[in-house]
């Protein structure tokens, strides 16, 4: 039986989405920023050339982060 | 600053030995006024998780200021927090300059020494231009140098604290031995702290606290250009030795009968 849904993290809150769902999608429906920004998927950086074809599932760790003030 | 005395850090040269921090700053307006007053060609930003409700980007405002970014792993109590951080922000913002800061506790936000080494290490094997945050200790900065790291930055006194170089026999040491530049990193809380810094030889100093939670942080921008460059021309100048005693600047021959008497023949 498949499920309608699978279920991630992304910066900490648990965020449900269809089984399929891109690192790409999951970051355009998040952020209007496009540059300036990176993903770490269960903490390994993935290169944003691969966003499209990377897909999510279940129980999936996303970070999705950019420079902020601070240092 | 001389364009004759640069300021060179991994190879490349820079005529502004001062590096101005984001941190502190209230919010990103007047940001950009502070950075360009300062002189600066470098900031420091953090990495953090993008949020939703944020308005403007501090890369935006270092773009409108022209300096390049310096991402910093601050919060990361780890190496393996460090790492990554490091290689987020490669990827975010397509620099493989770092400064790595890994903390030991809230309380003193001294560096972690252990962690830190076994950060830099992974980094500078990656190709990374290694900037760490250091403690005054003469041993660690010379364990970090040995490691390929492009600088070491010691902290003058706790970040934030304001309380200057509270060991500056340490930085001396530290600059002494130094075969990478010697960046003086935290605790700087006014001018004087970093004129010291420049005059105990320090190659640069990197301040954010001190300017940016000013009272007046463009004008302290300002002062903070002024004293790192008259810290380092009084450095290159060659100070004269501190003596115990007296020693007159004026001559004895010529003196009128009656007047202080000369010293022994």
């Amino acid at each position: 039986m498949t499920s309608e849904t699978i279920h991630v993290f992304l910066n900490g809150i648990e965020l449900a989405v269809a089984p399929g769902t891109t690192l790409a999608s999951v970051v355009t429906n998040s952020t209007s920023l496009t540059t300036g920004i990176a993903v770490a998927l269960n903490s390994e950086v993935i290169p944003k050339s691969t966003w499209a074809t990377q897909q999510v599932v279940e129980d999936d760790v996303i970070d999705l982060v950019t420079a902020k003030q601070g240092g | 600053m001389s364009s004759d005395d640069p300021f060179v850090l991994a190879g490349e040269p820079f005529t502004s030995r001062l590096i101005v921090g984001t941190g502190g700053a209230p919010s990103l307006e007047g940001l950009a006024a502070v950075l360009v007053a300062s002189g600066t060609q470098w900031t420091t930003v953090s990495i953090r998780r993008v949020s939703t409700d944020a308005a403007g980007s501090v890369l935006d405002v270092a773009h409108q200021a022209g300096v390049r970014l310096l991402p910093n792993t601050a919060g990361c109590r780890t190496a393996a927090e460090a790492i990554l951080t490091a290689r987020l922000a490669r990827e975010a913002l397509e620099t493989h300059w770092v400064k790595v800061e890994v903390i030991a506790d809230e309380r003193t936000l001294l560096p972690d020494p252990v962690e830190l080494l076994k950060a830099v290490e992974t980094l500078v094997d990656e190709g990374f231009i290694v900037l760490p945050y250091t403690s005054d200790d003469p041993v660690v900065a010379r364990h970090l140098q040995n490691l390929g790291c492009a600088a070491v930055m010691p902290g003058g006194s706790p970040i934030g604290s304001g309380l200057g170089i509270l060991n500056p026999h340490n930085i001396a040491m530290i600059v002494e031995q130094a075969t990478a530049p010697v960046i003086l990193d935290a605790g700087v809380g006014t001018v004087s702290d970093a004129v010291q810094a420049m005059e105990l030889g320090c190659d640069a100093v990197l301040v954010a606290s001190a300017v940016t939670k000013s009272a007046d942080p463009v004008r302290m921008a300002r002062a903070m250009r002024d004293g790192v460059s008259a810290g380092r021309d009084a450095y290159l100048s060659g100070r004269i030795a501190r003596r115990f005693g007296a020693q007159a600047s004026s001559p004895y021959e010529g003196l009128l009968d009656g007047m202080v008497f000369a010293p022994d023949a």
